[in-house]
């Protein structure tokens, strides 16, 4: 493992990140964003946000894409609302990816809701911003 | 070079040419000033620290079966902790709200939940920490409980408990929507504070919750600084309200956190009761040892637990909780080994509730106060914490103070760095974590998760409903309580009056966000 460095794919590329419902911990998703910038990327920080909150955002900033964070256990009711908005506002291209305290049984169900990729506890930045880098390519 | 996780450079051996002059002086004796050794002569041989387990989930009845279990199975303080729409005095009803009922702790929205919350414990034996961690829910949170033992038939006089009421878990630790901001949610912890010191003489108002500081990225130095300086804050504010400074010292509490270095969290606990007691002697002349006491709970970190290899997290909790009592916690709280997936499922609760007992009764460690006093290495940090806590203390106070360093911004720079740096030196290597970048072979055996009720935000939408239901006029009541806000009065009296007229924790939350304001985050 090694720190994320500059990542030609996410050179310039916009991301939207937000807090889900009212979890509280801002700490993962700082420190995401920290390293989202670090390797290229311009990241947007909302805070929280709801479902019609990211529509607008998505649709004012067309970032390429939506990081949400929680660790609330808020992730499956959350993320079901965030993905219907997003496909009723004809926003569904944006990758969105999902990070927090996310059990594992959990992550095919937030890929039903049409999210691209789910980042559970222990997730190295590396891998984060390499798949991150994959999806957005 | 080798340093301790906060920096502090560590030599191969540890002799006593580590340890600068005069160490008699600046360590004492337990029981007596400064209090490095401990608050009490002969600390766990004559009161043991308190087993204070941490619980909540679901609807007020749901948590107060866990709270009896806990207490039945040997806990002796109960440590409820709320969920986020609660902390953040939103209704459950509240559609944003929806999807957190009952996640991370209790839903509370009117009295009567604290009714069934506390059903059948004896609240004049038992002592009660409500971790009403932000004040917009913690002044709506104490007048709910005292209304409801009240009716019980507990006097006010009778209850001893805490509220943890920090106005920073409010505006730099745990974000919210629609937050407060620094002063006024300042103000309400002290209006809290004020209220109580005069009409709950056995409640600890504000607990300084390090703990949570060093969870969104803060090291031991930046957590005794920001405990120091907040501490320190809520004195003088309370003194300056015209209360005895003796009184006010006597009640404030601490809460901190047990991380991973051993040697240096045992030195932080000494460090921060002697520079305490060194401020309240030398700042503001008081000698009484109640009032220069450093009084505090520990839990376990949080952060440290992994989720891979969950069972290991067991042995963390109990490594960490040993440090919190070789430093001499007056009460403490072990993680459930589930704690980085969910909240604790009754087994794990269970574990870490007879880990305490191995602690107390098996490892010998309660039977010699400050065990470790005197080990050149202990000493050494608890010398180098104190020098490196008390230069950032005089960076806060030269900022203006805690409550300017947060509306500045500072606070959460500085956490925001160091919780990136500590992912980094994981990332890197640097800092080695079992099941997260080394020893990652073998099974990964998940622990059983533990979900709340699927009932959870029915039941206690129909709970919101029927009080509802029932009441009569509330504007009046709400109505004196935006006046109190706006006249800079106390408002614990107005919050007290509403209660009686069953007025919700969202229509309170309601009026002191229109009163005193809503905050963005300088996070970013």
């Amino acid at each position: 493992m090694g720190v994320p460095a500059v990542v030609t794919a996410l050179q310039g590329r916009k991301a939207i990140v937000a807090k889900l419902g009212m979890d509280a911990h801002w700490r993962g998703a700082i420190v995401v964003s920290n390293a989202l910038k670090e390797a290229g990327m311009e990241v947007v920080y909302l805070g929280h946000a709801t479902a019609q909150d990211l529509v607008s955002a998505v649709a004012q900033e067309d970032p390429a894409l939506l990081g949400l964070s929680t660790l609330s256990g808020n992730h499956l009711t959350e993320c079901e609302a965030v993905m219907a908005a997003l496909r009723d506002a004809g926003l569904d291209d944006v990758a969105v990816v999902v990070g927090g305290s996310i059990p594992a049984q959990d992550h095919d169900r937030l890929k039903s809701f049409g999210v691209d990729q789910v980042f559970g506890v222990g997730s190295p930045l590396t891998t984060i911003v390499t798949n991150i880098a994959d999806l957005i390519a | 070079m080798t340093a301790s996780a906060s920096g502090i450079p560590l030599p191969a051996v540890a002799g006593d040419d580590l340890v600068a002059p005069g160490l008699s002086d600046r360590v004492g004796r337990p029981g007596e000033f400064p209090y490095t050794r401990g608050i009490r002569p002969t600390m766990y041989r004559e009161r043991p620290w308190t087993i204070r387990q941490l619980a909540g989930f679901g609807t007020a009845q749901d948590t107060n079966a866990r709270y009896r279990m806990l207490l039945d199975n040997g806990s002796t303080g109960i440590n409820g902790v709320f969920d986020y729409p609660s902390l953040r005095a939103f209704d459950s009803d509240e559609p944003r709200a929806r999807a957190d009922v009952g996640r991370g702790g209790v839903a509370v929205d009117v009295r009567d939940d604290f009714d069934d919350l506390f059903k059948a414990i004896p609240l004049d034996s038992v002592s009660v920490s409500l971790v009403s961690s932000q004040p917009i829910g913690a002044v709506a949170h104490l007048a709910m409980y005292l209304r409801s033992a009240e009716r019980q038939g507990f006097a006010r006089t009778s209850l001893a408990g805490t509220s943890q009421n920090d106005f920073l878990m409010e505006t730099a630790i745990t974000i919210a929507p629609e937050a407060l901001p620094p002063a006024g949610s300042f103000r309400l912890a002290c209006d809290l504070a004020d209220f109580a010191l005069r009409e709950v003489p056995r409640w600890n108002p504000v607990s300084v919750s390090g703990y949570n500081y060093r969870e969104a990225g803060a090291d031991a130095t930046f957590e005794m600084a920001l405990c120091l300086a907040h501490g320190q804050a809520v004195a003088r504010e309370l003194i300056g309200r015209g209360h005895d400074p003796d009184r006010v010292l006597s009640r404030i509490s601490f809460f901190l956190n047990a991380h991973n270095d051993f040697f240096e969290e045992v030195a932080k606990y000494r460090a921060l009761r002697r520079m305490w007691a060194t401020w309240v002697r030398d700042e503001l002349g008081v000698t009484s040892p109640r009032a220069q006491a450093f009084r505090y709970h520990v839990q376990t970190s949080g952060v440290t637990n992994a989720a891979r290899h969950a069972h290991v997290n067991i042995a963390r909790s109990a490594l960490q909780g040993l440090a919190a009592v070789c430093g001499g916690t007056q009460s403490l709280h072990l993680n459930g080994y589930d704690e980085a997936v969910c909240i604790p499922s009754e087994h794990a609760a269970m574990t870490a509730l007879r880990t305490q007992y191995v602690l107390l009764h098996e490892t010998g460690v309660a039977k010699v106060a400050d065990p470790l006093g005197g080990s050149h290495l202990v000493e050494y940090l608890t010398d180098s914490l104190e020098a490196r806590a008390a230069e950032l203390v005089a960076v806060i106070d030269d900022i203006g103070g805690v409550v300017a360093a947060t509306e500045q911004g500072w606070v959460h720079a500085e956490l925001a760095r160091t919780a990136f740096a500590d992912q980094k030196a994981i990332e890197d290597g640097t800092s080695l974590v079992v099941g997260v970048n080394t020893q990652l072979e073998g099974d990964d055996e998940q622990p059983m998760l533990f979900e709340i009720p699927d009932d959870t935000l029915e039941r206690q939408v129909a709970r919101l409903e029927l009080v509802r239901s029932r009441r009569s006029e509330v504007g009046p009541a709400l109505k004196a309580v935006a006046q109190a806000c706006r006249d800079g009065v106390n408002v614990m009296p107005a919050v007290l009056a509403a209660v009686d007229a069953d007025v919700t924790l969202g229509e309170l939350g309601l009026v002191f966000r229109d009163e005193l304001g809503r905050w963005e985050f300088p996070l970013w």
